[in-house]
């Protein structure tokens, strides 16, 4: 009797929040704007928002970067990414397209928060993006904790900088460097070049299903200062043109579980990190890599062996060697591309019998980073009226979780 | 004692017997020495028996102070006539000692030590017997306390000498335990911790873990619930029966994170759309859906019939089972045709912030939905719409509204803003306003501190403050009435009220804010400031003196400023100086503070004065001041000051100052002293006597110039003071006058004695002090002011003016205070050379103590503004520019026996002055009156008598005046005497000269002309004038007269009647009407009217009648 009156008190408590929650609009410019409702920026939304509201964040063409300072719990959406139907683009996921990039400094009033669907819709191979991704550098001497970051992609986070982080999830994410540039080594989930004061930490971390493919710092947990970080990275693909490391867990402790690591080592200083089930691929022949170069505990570590690796990394995903067609069109798209191929050697070589890679286990990679909300994929009527009704218009609509 | 026997008689013998064969004296001292010899009679004696021959007298010496070996024994005597024996030498020999060696020495201690020699003697013993040789005696040594090792025994011993033996070692060796190990311990503890370890021994037990020395494959079980997720690190560790510990072993393992899989995902519940304008989520129009996860291809139709012409927006979203919106999804479409046109007004422009404004939108030909809202939308400062903010709506369907919106409070300023409307159902787009609104933010709104209500006790003040908000800040006490002066951000007051602080917007001082009142009020049980007493006072020492306070409750007395323990009642005793006063306090939470009364300690003692002279020795009539110095006077101590025994002063004053000692007189003083310790009540000075010599004569000289350096002749130097006298200055303007020295004088100059009381006084003066009055020109030296002034008031003004004329004149002799001239003392400074007054017109000299020279004045002929007084008269270098030319005509009187001349003009133009003197033959002719014709002539009709009338004009304006050739400017109407012989007039050159000053004050002169006087008689007939004639009957008469006055028209006349000397006699002001009027006139006063001649004057509108009346009683 006592448990259900709780359930029934908490489930009236949870039905308020929702009701109360407003959606605010950003960058919706196609008719005017609703007071209280369509905002002219981020920020502006944000000061108007209540703690719990979602900010719908529109993609422009060109695009726009959104500037904000977070001091409350939000729920920032966007509208995916890689969804214009262009060169390595998904398409039939969202019929809206353009550029968004956010900028947020957070404070620690915006625990709680969170983000998905940030991104652009298109990329262009080679090109250079002004706007395209999720930035988040947190405030100096606030600790901001319980941050969920879902389905965007991130050009960079700077955690544990000048105070302990905790409980920061990272999930079906895109580690993207911030203009597409490739060689720019800021992007990072973890700044290992800006000192730490006190030896703050970052705690609960989780990465899961996520792509690290495009030559990205990672993880850099090396800073000396940055001690008892903890966490887990599962189900994620790393990769990298060249060794550099791909992680640096030497002050950590972390659950290292069913990734795919291609070219490039992991760094482990200390005995406490687990590494499980994780697959190594070497794009070159010849070349070295170490799934952990230091001590820690190994289980199931699979293709590897301290010193050498021979593994065939065209083997494995079904984007490489070649992701075009006879005709020369993109086959896969550039997060689709990192699905398994059926032979490979990752498939089914998990903990639990299931894939290696952000494909893999239960909460597979999104493609696009659709967020869990409803999304048209199709709205279309004749483009031409008589000015007398009616007026059909035709659409396509699915729901995510 | 060692001594040895010489046998040294015979020896003496040998040397004396031979000197001394007869009369032989007796030897009466022996001495000798050993080695060295210290000189005669020093030696040592040897007791004898004096004799001439001392035989085998025998010597002890006692040898035991002399070293081994030879010495030499020296012996002499001395007879008793003092001669000396030689000396005599005996060698002998001190024995060395015996080399033999002696018996064996016993061994008396032997001892021993270990490792480190603590000393001779310090060692430990080792008990032996006695003996010269000690064989084969054992030594037990204790080596317990040593450590394992190598060891040195040394042993020694010591013979009855004191000798030591040498040190004898023998080493020997500690042995080291075994190194065999014992049995393996048991393991009697097995324990394990997870991340943090508790400390050894504190961790969690392995049951079972215990007894045995190997202990294999144990289980440890952990429940995962208690575990965070994550990874954790298993220490686990054991201790043996020994207490030794093993090393920390550690196992990582993992807690695995909750998964992050996603549900199911949910069905679409919900799809809306709507036109252009989101009227809210939900809100929409509905779409019919089934729902599912995955809705392809469904349609939906939009009735645009009568929707406007223009670009409109089909705006479509779903919903999720999980309440979860889409984004917007907009589809753009066309209505064709041209959309409405709507415009927008504004009621106002330069706007504050938070102002509500009415804003009109109108538009026609619109059929609104019944959902329809007209949204006001504000630009930014620069007129743009990009981030339009909206102000204001209002649901309507009309196409015409006033819509009312609120201007943003903190809206930046600018001058460019501007407003539109657009509606939301019909979409229109309104214009904006069109022209630049300047809106102006609200200042933030201060808050104040003291931020809540608050109290201060009366007499107290409370200081506001306020937030440092930008804007003029103006602060107010109950809401309207603004404090005088509190402009600033912050405002003190002991006034009650309810304090606000108002601030202004520095672009427009309409736009402000007002933070909420503070109310202060005041205490009202404040209590009554007390007053203690006494008051400041000494006390004398060990006096008590007992304070009382005006309250009789609440007291705490203060002794400098700080509370006196205890001391809280009404009254207080102390016989310590400091500064007391009494705080009052009545549980009000207030107090009040007596002022503070100082208490000095004095001891008590006898008064005494003392009594300096500023000099001693002096000449006669010298003053001197005494000066008396109390000592223990008190706060008010007297004096009494004798001479010769003779009271010359008495008073509170400590000084004396006399001029009239003589010779050889004493001064002293007397001192009464109010000082309440002081022992006697009065004191006696010492007494100073006087040395006084004769009177000293001091001269002082000096003399005066006027402002241009012109030497003043024959001035009065008046001396007032301690005498009265007077010196009149030299040709030179010198003076030298003798003084009596010490003495206290004041010298006046005066002046009043010049031959031509206006010498050096002209119309120019005139005008000058016009223009000064008129501020068009003014004086422009200090001195030029003073000489305006003729009546002496510190003024310029028109009756120095009036007086001025009437000197040039002749009217008066002399000016105000009987006296023509000015002086200055020369020393004088202005401090405003503009306003020189008052200044110092005489010197004084107090105790004129030395010969002075230079003692002079400027002097400045009163009226001579323009300082061209010449103390020779007549010398005037200036030529005039041109000539005036003054003739005149005969007018035709009706009367053979009076002549009217009237007097016209020539060459007048641009005249701002102008005077002279006409003169006639008094004996032929007497001046009956003159009649002005244009300008205000003044003349002096009281010289006729002597043949002359002295003219005078300055344009009051000081503006320049131009008249025709032949423009009359005066009739004079003269009488003819008997014996006539001449009625001619000319210029008088001995009374006012004749001179005239044009544009620029230059010089003019004035002449009478040349045009031949016409006798022809001139009748009247100017048909301007109103009043025509005048007619007296009976003339002479008695006192009683008729006047017949002919009048043009009605009009005001005046009459005046004066005397020879231009007393008033008979004044009226009357109306006349036109034609004849006869009037009967009555010149008497007060029954009487002397016999003389009179003048009738006639004032009409325009002329002036003048007639001479002879009365004959």
């Amino acid at each position: 009797m006592l448990r259900k009156t709780f359930t029934i008190a908490l489930f009236a408590v949870l039905t308020i929040t929702t009701a109360n929650a407003a959606i605010r609009r950003v960058g919706f410019t196609a008719t005017n704007p609703v007071s209280g409702v369509d905002y002219t920026s981020l920020q502006a939304a944000h000061d108007a928002a209540a703690i719990g509201d979602t900010i719908q964040i529109y993609p422009t063409n060109p695009g726009t970067t959104w500037t904000c300072t977070m001091t409350k719990r939000l729920n920032l959406f966007g509208t995916g990414y890689l969804t214009d139907g262009g060169y390595n683009a998904n398409t039939g996921l969202q019929n809206i397209t353009g550029q968004c990039s956010v900028n947020l400094t957070l404070d620690a009033g915006a625990s709680g928060s969170l983000f998905t669907g940030i991104g652009t819709a298109k990329m262009t191979e080679n090109a250079q993006f002004t706007v395209d991704g999720l930035t988040i550098g947190i405030v100096q001497f606030s600790s901001v904790n319980n941050i969920i970051i879902k389905r965007c992609i991130v050009n960079s986070v700077t955690l544990a900088n000048y105070a302990p982080n905790d409980s920061w999830t990272f999930s079906q994410c895109r580690f993207h460097p911030p203009n597409n540039n490739y060689d720019d080594i800021s992007c990072y989930l973890i700044n290992p070049n800006i000192p730490t004061v006190g030896g703050n930490a970052v705690t609960n971390l989780r990465v899961e299903n996520c792509l690290f493919t495009d030559n990205t710092q990672r993880v850099n947990l090396s800073n000396a200062a940055n001690t008892g970080n903890t966490g887990q990275i599962v189900n994620c693909i790393f990769y990298r043109s060249d060794p550099i490391y791909h992680s640096n867990f030497n002050n950590a402790s972390f659950l290292i579980q069913n990734n795919i690591y291609v070219n490039g080592n992991n760094d482990v200083g200390t005995s406490n990190c687990i590494f499980q089930n994780n697959i190594t691929a070497s794009l070159q022949s010849g070349n070295t890599m170490n799934i952990a170069s230091s001590s820690g505990n190994k289980y199931g570590v699979i293709f590897n062996t301290t010193g050498g690796n021979t593994n065939n990394f065209n083997t494995v995903f079904v984007g490489y060697p070649y992701n075009v067609d006879n005709s020369n069109n993109t086959v896969f798209s550039e997060d689709a591309k990192w699905q398994l191929k059926a032979s490979s050697a990752a498939s089914g070589a998990n903990t639990t019998g299931g894939d290696c890679g952000a494909f893999g286990g239960p909460n597979k990679y999104k493609l696009a980073g659709i967020p869990t909300a409803p999304a048209f994929y199709k709205l279309t009527a004749p483009s031409n009226t008589t000015g007398v009704g009616p007026y059909t218009i035709t659409f396509s609509v699915r729901s995510n979780n | 004692m060692r001594t040895k026997t010489y046998y040294w008689l015979l020896l003496l013998l040998c040397s004396c017997y031979s000197l001394y064969t007869t009369a032989q004296p007796n030897i009466t001292k022996v001495e000798y020495y050993i080695d060295t010899d210290p000189g005669l009679g020093s030696g040592t004696n040897i007791g004898i028996s004096p004799n001439i021959d001392l035989t085998n007298q025998t010597l002890n010496l006692d040898l035991s102070t002399l070293n081994s070996g030879i010495h030499k024994l020296i012996l002499r005597a001395k007879d008793a006539n003092g001669l000396w024996s030689h000396n005599n030498a005996w060698l002998f020999v001190k024995a060395f000692p015996s080399l033999a060696p002696g018996a064996l020495n016993n061994i008396t201690n032997v001892e021993y030590y270990v490792d480190t020699d603590p000393g001779f003697g310090n060692a430990t013993v080792v008990s032996v017997a006695t003996g010269t040789d000690i064989a084969n005696t054992a030594l037990n040594l204790d080596i317990s306390s040593l450590v394992t090792g190598i060891h040195k025994l040394i042993l020694r011993a010591k013979d009855a000498n004191g000798t030591w033996s040498n040190n004898n070692t023998w080493v020997f060796a500690k042995a080291f335990p075994s190194l065999a190990p014992g049995a393996v311990p048991n393991i009697t503890k097995v324990e394990y911790y997870i991340d943090i370890d508790p400390g050894l021994g504190n961790a969690t037990v392995v049951n079972g873990a215990s007894g045995g020395t190997d202990l294999a494959n144990l289980p440890i079980n952990l429940d995962p619930a208690l575990l965070n997720t994550g990874i954790h690190k298993l220490i686990v560790r054991s201790l043996d029966a020994n207490g030794t510990w093993s090393n920390n072993n550690a196992f990582v393992f993992a807690k695995a994170f909750p998964s992050l899989a996603p549900g199911a995902v949910p069905n679409i519940t919900a799809v809306e759309y709507y036109l252009d304008y989101d009227p809210g989520y939900g809100k929409g129009k509905p779409i019919a859906i089934t729902a599912g996860t995955d809705l392809s291809n469904l349609t939906f139709n939009v009735d645009i019939t009568g929707i406007v012409s223009g670009t409109h927006y089909a705006i479509v979203r779903a919903k999720d089972a999980n309440g979860t919106w889409s984004h917007l999804n907009n589809l753009p479409f066309t209505i064709p045709g041209t959309p409405p046109a709507m415009t927008t007004t504004v009621s106002a422009n330069n706007i504050c912030g938070n102002t509500t404004i009415t804003v009109g939108a109108a538009v026609s030909g619109v059929t609104f939905n019944a959902d329809n809202v007209f949204v006001v939308q504000l630009s930014d400062a620069s007129g743009s719409f990009t981030n339009p903010t909206e102000i204001g709506k209002k649901a309507s369907t009309s196409g015409f509204n006033a819509i009312s919106a609120t201007i943003p409070a903190n809206i930046p300023y600018g001058s460019s803003y501007k407003i539109r409307t657009f509606t939301t159902s019909q979409t229109i787009l309104g214009a904006d306003n069109g022209s630049g609104l300047t809106l102006i933010p609200l200042p933030t709104i201060p808050t104040i501190t003291p931020t809540k209500d608050t109290s201060i006790c009366q007499g107290a003040s409370a200081a506001f403050t306020a937030t440092n908000t930008s804007g003029n800040y103006q602060w107010l006490v109950n809401s309207s009435n603004v404090v005088a002066s509190g402009t600033g951000s912050t405002y003190t007051t002991s006034v009650a009220g309810a304090y606000s602080v108002k601030v202004s917007s520095y672009n427009n001082s309409a736009c402000s804010v007002t933070s909420t009142p503070i109310n202060l009020s005041i205490n009202p049980n404040t209590p009554t400031t007390p007053t203690i007493t006494p008051g400041t006072t000494a006390v004398c020492f060990g006096d008590n003196l007992v304070f009382t306070s005006s309250s009789t409750t609440g007291n705490q007395w203060l002794l400098n400023g700080s509370p006196i323990a205890g001391e809280t009642g009404a009254t207080f005793t102390t016989q310590s100086p400091g500064g007391y006063s009494v705080r009052v306090s009545n549980g009000s939470g207030c107090i009040a503070t007596s002022a503070t009364s100082i208490i000095t300690l004095t001891f008590s003692a006898a008064p005494s004065v003392s009594l300096t002279a500023s000099a001693t020795s002096i000449a006669a009539n010298m003053p001197v001041t005494f000066t008396a110095a109390p000592n223990l006077g008190g706060t008010a101590p007297s004096y009494v000051f004798k001479v010769n025994g003779t009271v010359m002063q008495s008073g509170s004053s400590n000084t004396f100052t006399t001029s009239t000692l003589v010779n050889g007189a004493t001064v002293t003083c007397i001192m009464t002293s109010n000082a309440t310790c002081a022992t006697t009540p009065t004191a006696s000075s010492n007494s100073i006597g006087m040395s006084v010599t004769g009177i000293v004569i001091l001269p002082l000289s000096g003399g005066s110039l006027n402002a241009t350096g012109k030497t003043i002749p024959s001035i009065t130097l008046r001396i007032s003071g301690d005498i009265t006298d007077s010196v009149v200055t030299d040709g030179n303007g010198r003076y030298n006058y003798n003084f009596q020295a010490f003495k206290n004088y004041t010298i006046t100059p005066y002046k009043n004695n010049d031959v031509v009381k206006a010498s050096g006084i002209n119309v120019l003066d005139v005008l000058q002090t016009q223009s000064h009055i008129l501020s068009k020109v003014l004086l422009g030296t200090p001195y030029k002011i003073i000489a305006a002034d003729v009546n002496s008031d510190a003024n310029i003004n028109v009756l120095d003016v009036l007086l001025i004329k009437r000197l040039i004149l002749g009217k008066d002799t002399t000016f105000s205070g009987n006296k023509l001239w000015a002086f200055v003392d020369s020393a004088q400074v202005f401090a405003d050379p503009t306003n020189p007054f008052p200044f110092s017109s005489s010197k004084t000299f107090n105790n004129l103590s030395l010969p002075l020279t230079n003692q002079s004045f400027i002097g400045m002929k009163l009226g001579d503004v323009n300082q061209d007084w010449a103390p020779v008269i007549g010398v005037n270098g200036i030529k005039p520019f041109k000539n005036i030319q003054l003739y005149y005509d005969t007018i035709n009187t009706g009367d053979n026996n009076v002549l009217r001349l009237r007097v016209r003009v020539k060459g007048f133009k641009d005249v701002m002055g102008m005077q002279f003197t006409l003169g006639f033959k008094a004996t032929d002719l007497q001046l009956v009156g003159i009649d002005n014709l244009g300008l205000p002539w003044e003349y002096n009709a009281l010289l006729a008598t002597k043949g002359v009338v002295p003219f005078i004009w300055a344009d009051a304006k000081n503006l320049t005046n131009s008249l025709a050739d032949g423009t009359a400017l005066f009739d004079i109407v003269l009488q003819k005497q008997g014996g006539f012989t001449s009625d001619s007039l000319s210029i008088n050159p001995n009374y006012t000269p004749a001179l005239a000053y044009g544009t620029n004050y230059e010089p003019l002169g004035v002449v009478m002309g040349s045009i031949a006087i016409s006798n022809s008689l001139v009748t009247v007939a100017d048909n301007s004038i109103y009043v025509e004639q005048v007619l007296v009957a009976p003339n002479p008469s008695k006192g009683v007269i008729q006047l017949r006055i002919t009048a043009k028209q009605s009009q005001s006349i005046t009459i005046n009647i004066t005397d020879v000397l231009g007393r008033t006699i008979v004044k009226k002001q009357m109306t006349v009407a036109a034609g004849l009027n006869d009037l009967p006139l009555n010149l008497e006063v007060n029954g009487t009217i002397l016999s003389g001649v009179y003048y009738l004057k006639v004032e009409g509108l325009e002329k002036v009648f003048v007639k001479q009346i002879l009365v004959q009683k």
